[in-house]
């Protein structure tokens, strides 16, 4: 009789978890239930696990609303009836179309209409009239369509448990429609009794008519959704069979040892072997085969990837092509990524550029079919802070009262909205507010994705599921990992640059050699890193410096270091001194010293936690894998952790190690493992960090150039328009002549693009640039108004940027005659090419026949304020543009008197060029404020 | 210094230029990037443009920071803002900044631990009323 359950997968309306409703139903000896969330299907696996644990028969379904109009309740007879429902709710968000008055005809569904949603006419096979019991009246009296009266059952919405969760539930269907908590219409929440009552109570409440509870119990009867868990889910053949299959990917890793590891490397060999061997077992050999693939069709586009993650274990994917790390080099095990006991699915992660990543993500979903290809979903759940904007607003507080709510709570602590604010916003933490989509995932299935979800349609408009990565691995799915990253971009773009500039073809592959070039060490070790993927920033900088970082093993260990957990732990503090005197500690035990002896007893990667559990406790690897992953915050419910943690200490203390010792290892690994890395994974991060340094290390400006380009780095451009002086560039304003969109080189010169200028439209900017590319240089002023025909306004900017410098006019002059033109064609009134043609060939000026008054030409300050205010930063140095008078009042008297006569003696003639050069200068002295270079400027805030 | 010079000679100077010398003066006078290995424990006053900052939340809840900056070469100088000094002088926005404290070293790299920090002001806008 429990037709219509919801769960908080009825996003703002539901209260219950799918394991809070199936417990509940326990508790009341409820034998079958079905969840039916409203316009979702994201709870329905957890749903069916939990009840198999329960020996409850779990039901599927969807209920059908349009806004807050419950249409009709959509529940499956079987899986295939499931996949109808996912079908029809899918083709209904993916074109954003209200559902239908009347239900679809489609095979294996019962369809359950309230009162007031009737059909007028009789009901067709599988259609019902669901009765609540505070209508019993008004049904047993209505005599106006007694073609239904046999086809009513009972109905109980089951949406929250108590009073309480429908207060909660009152709240949040407030934050769903965005009204304040007094002003919420009762129809547009649930009604007082959608609690869960026993079978006792339901039968009480329809006394008068207990065939509706019999019919609605029969109907569930009738409905089963069998599910085998276990089977995997993903595509399962690439070519035509199985042998062929595992043909082709022998074939294409035999190819791959050869390049890689050279002829006759016994080791790698046996290897491989060993591997393909696991693979086939474990039926992950179509897995491999899409991946490379995938792979092979973004060569075919000249795109670059990394492949990282756990895959980066695997020697075979290594000979593919799919990663870039050498396992046997850096003693990954194969297991990691793939192996009989392990608790969760392999997955890749191959990372593409950010500007190419939806190609790929468009072949992928082109390739594999639309009825089998999805994004993951994700949930968005209520925290903290989106709790108190939320309820704040829900109670009517003004924005910026919530805002210093959020900052400061505890000012609040007294008032009545703060306590509500607590006491709901503790049921509220951790439910999912909306659904949202996985930052790369995607699953290619053999069978139809319907079989398993409905599918939803985020802004960017891949078909998305809705369910999310855990539930994914829960129904066995392998996923792929596409993800967008900046770092390649910069890696691209250098090679397209430094062969536009130098013409030379670089080989930003050959890492093995990279990592032998003593340039690069020493680029390393002096942690010149500005600009370089992953280890740019300060703390990275300073741990590179701290460890003499020259080699990559080390460089792979930093990249795992400077996580969070390693370095707020305090354990980054003690790797470095460990890492200078290693025969200054001793392990926490000296059991562990086998295992971590190559991180100096502190727990570093992922792999870590995993040999500690294993070997140091003795779990098996299932237990040891799961831990990891419960360490990550990776688990399904708590219970289960708690349990493991149980197993860990006594598995511990049976092995006969101290309860503090037990403890102190314990605090290690919680201390870390929420954000480490895997060794695999680190190594592939490392990988692409050598290609960066190589790039800097041999062509430090062009690699500047393709940074500033990619955007999005740890720093703001201004610091790469540093670094890029740093390596000896002269960094040049936007020239009309010279800069293209973006920021280009050339020789030793380096043209801002017009991108940068802010107020500049992007037309105005592909005008000049293409307009150039077609008929050459702007020869002089008008020529340029003309070709460009920027407007008075962009014409403007463009002057106080100094992008028409080439005139060898200063910017007042400039200004003034941008304006006579501008006023002389308006008098003309139109603006056609007719008017100008006569001067075009001549290249007279328009503006040489005014009159022109004297105009001095800008000084360094003016000129750096309009670059402050035009491109964010000013191209002088911050120093020049700073007040220094409260700073001589600071030095010593003698130094005061000195300077004002020992520098004044010089004179102005003499001290002026120098100092007010705009060109590098070479002596230190003189680079202090008047180099353009060193530093550039920046707006206070 | 020879007394018989210190007569001061009466030249025009632009205000801008003074400025400029002024500025030297106070630069060369504070301490380097590239000398602070040199002068390590002692307190110094150095001079640099903010390049970025890093929160960190102590084990007390109070708030610290790392600092990064540019000194007037160009070179990088790292910094720490111990609590308290953090609460007396926060950080003002992107701008040159005196930062005087002590120069300590951990394995090898320097860092500032500040004691105290100003930001300078900018030059007026010479374009202002324009």
């Amino acid at each position: 009789m429990y037709i219509n359950c919801h769960t908080h997968f009825s996003f703002n309306y539901g209260v219950f978890s799918p394991e809070d409703l199936v417990t509940a139903a326990l508790a009341r000896g409820v034998s079958r239930l079905a969840l039916t969330d409203i316009n979702n299907t994201s709870g329905i696996f957890d749903f069916v696990v939990f009840c198999q644990k329960a020996h409850i028969q779990p039901v599927a379904g969807i209920e059908f609303r349009n806004g807050f109009q419950l249409c009709y309740i959509g529940v499956a007879e079987s899986p295939a009836g499931f996949e109808g429902l996912n079908r029809f709710l899918t083709g209904h968000l993916k074109e954003s179309r209200p559902f239908p008055d009347e239900a679809p005809e489609i095979h294996e569904i019962q369809w359950i209409y309230p009162l007031i949603n009737l059909p007028k006419r009789e009901p067709l096979a599988g259609e019902w009239l669901g009765v609540r019991y505070t209508e019993l009246r008004q049904w047993t009296f209505r005599k106006s369509r007694p073609d239904w009266n046999l086809k009513s059952l009972a109905w109980q919405a089951v949406s929250f448990p108590d009073r309480q969760g429908f207060d909660l539930h009152r709240l949040m269907r407030c934050i769903a429609m965005n009204e304040l908590l007094g002003r919420l219409r009762p129809e547009m929440h649930a009604s007082q009794d959608e609690f869960f009552p026993n079978p006792e109570e339901m039968l009480t409440w329809f006394r008068e008519a207990p065939e509706l509870i019999f019919r609605a119990e029969a109907l569930l009867e009738k409905c089963s959704f069998p599910f085998d868990f276990e089977k995997p889910k993903n595509k399962q053949l690439f070519s035509a069979d199985r042998s062929d299959d595992l043909e082709l990917l022998r074939k294409l890793a035999e190819d791959g040892l050869e390049s890689r590891y050279g002829r006759g490397n016994a080791e790698a060999r046996k290897r491989v072997k060993k591997e393909l061997e696991i693979v086939h077992q474990l039926d992950f050999t179509a897995y491999f085969l899409i991946t490379w693939d995938i792979i092979r069709y973004a060569r075919s586009r000249g795109f670059f990837h990394v492949g990282r993650g756990s895959g980066a274990n695997s020697t075979v994917a290594y000979c593919l092509g799919i990663t870039d790390v050498d396992p046997i080099e850096l003693d990954l095990y194969f297991e990691r990524f793939i192996n009989p006991h392990r608790t969760s699915p392999p997955d890749f992660d191959i990372d593409f550029s950010w500007d190419e990543r939806e190609d790929i993500q468009t072949y992928i979903f082109r390739r594999y079919g639309r009825e089998h290809v999805a994004m993951l979903g994700a949930y968005v759940t209520y925290q903290r802070n989106s709790i108190v904007r939320e309820l704040g607003k829900v109670f009517g507080l003004p924005a910026e009262e919530i805002d210093r709510m959020g900052e400061n709570p505890a000012a609040f602590s007294g008032s009545q909205v703060m306590q509500w604010i607590e006491r709901f916003g503790g049921l509220m933490k951790d439910k999912p507010g909306h659904i949202s989509i996985h930052a790369g995932g995607i699953l290619i299935s053999e069978e139809s994705l319907f079989r398993y979800t409905a599918l939803h349609f985020p802004p960017k408009g891949f078909a998305t599921t809705q369910f999310d990565m855990y539930t994914a691995e829960e129904i066995g799915f392998a996923k792929f990992d596409i993800l967008s990253q900046r770092g390649l971009g910069h890696i691209k773009d250098s090679v397209d640059i430094i062969y536009e500039n130098k013409g030379l073809h670089v080989d930003v592959h050959a890492v093995q050699r990279f990592k032998q070039d003593e340039r690069i060490r020493k680029q390393i070790r002096s942690a010149e890193t500005i600009g370089c993927f992953y280890i740019e920033s300060p703390a990275m900088r300073q741990l590179l410096h701290k460890l003499r970082c020259e080699d990559y093993i080390t460089l792979v260990a930093a990249s795992s270091i400077i996580r969070p957990g390693v370095s707020k732990s305090g354990m980054m503090r003690e790797y470095i001194n460990r890492f200078h005197r290693p025969g200054s500690f001793r392990y926490t035990h000296p059991d562990l010293e086998p295992l971590l002896k190559e991180t100096y007893g502190v727990m570093v990667y992922q792999e870590d936690v995993i040999k500690v559990a294993h070997h140091f406790a003795g779990l098996d690897l299932a237990d040891a894998d799961t831990l990891r992953r419960g360490m990550s915050g990776k688990f399904r419910s708590k219970a289960e952790f708690a349990k493991i943690r149980e197993k860990f200490f006594d598995s511990c203390a049976r092995k006969g190690y101290s309860a503090e010792v037990t403890a102190e290892v314990w605090r290690q690994m919680e201390s870390f493992s929420g954000y480490s890395f895997s060794k695999a994974h680190s190594a592939s991060f490392a990988v692409e960090s050598y290609q960066s340094l190589f790039l800097k290390t041999y062509y430090p400006m062009e690699f500047m150039v393709a940074v500033i380009n990619n955007f999005g780095g740890f720093y703001r451009t201004e610091i790469y328009v540093h670094e890029a002086r740093r390596s000896g560039a002269r960094v040049e304003a936007p020239c009309v002549n010279h800069s293209r969109v973006l920021t280009r080189i050339k020789g030793e010169c380096i043209y801002l693009g017009f991108i940068h200028i802010q107020g500049l439209e992007s037309k105005v900017s592909e005008t000049i640039e293409n307009e150039r590319k077609e008929n050459g240089r702007f020869r002089n002023l008008e020529q340029f108004l003309k070709r460009v025909r920027p407007g008075l306004e962009q014409a403007i900017i463009l002057v106080r940027i100094g992008a028409l410098r080439f005139t060898n006019r200063n910017k007042k002059e400039l200004l003034w005659e941008v304006h006579v033109w501008y006023n002389g064609q308006s008098r003309r009134e139109i603006p056609s090419d007719d008017l100008f043609s006569a001067n075009e060939t001549t290249g007279e000026g328009y503006a040489q026949e005014i009159f022109l008054p004297e105009l001095s030409p800008n000084s360094i300050l003016e000129d750096a304020y309009d670059e402050l205010e035009l491109l964010g930063f000013s191209l002088s140095s911050p120093f020049l543009l700073s007040d220094w008078s409260q700073e001589f009042t600071r030095l010593p008297k003698e130094i005061q008197r000195g300077c004002e006569v020992l520098q004044l003696n010089k004179g102005i003639g003499e001290a002026s060029p120098e100092v007010f050069s705009r060109k590098p200068i070479e002596s230190i002295k003189g680079r202090l404020i008047t180099d353009p270079n060193p530093e550039t400027t920046n707006e206070l805030r | 210094m020879n007394s018989d010079k210190t007569e001061p000679l009466n030249l025009h100077v632009p205000e801008e230029l003074l400025m400029e010398i002024t500025a030297i003066a106070a630069l060369t006078h504070s301490c380097l990037v590239r000398n602070m290995a040199a002068q390590k424990g002692r307190q110094v006053c150095m001079y640099g443009y903010l390049v970025t900052t890093k929160p960190v939340r102590t084990i007390k809840g109070e708030m610290m920071y790392f600092g990064s900056f540019v000194d007037c070469e160009g070179n990088f100088l790292d910094t720490v803002h111990f609590p308290e000094t953090a609460r007396k002088f926060p950080f003002r926005g992107r701008a040159v900044y005196r930062l005087q404290g002590r120069i300590v070293e951990e394995v090898g790299f320097m860092s500032l631990e500040v004691s105290s920090m100003e930001k300078l002001p900018r030059k007026a806008d010479p374009r202002a009323g324009i």
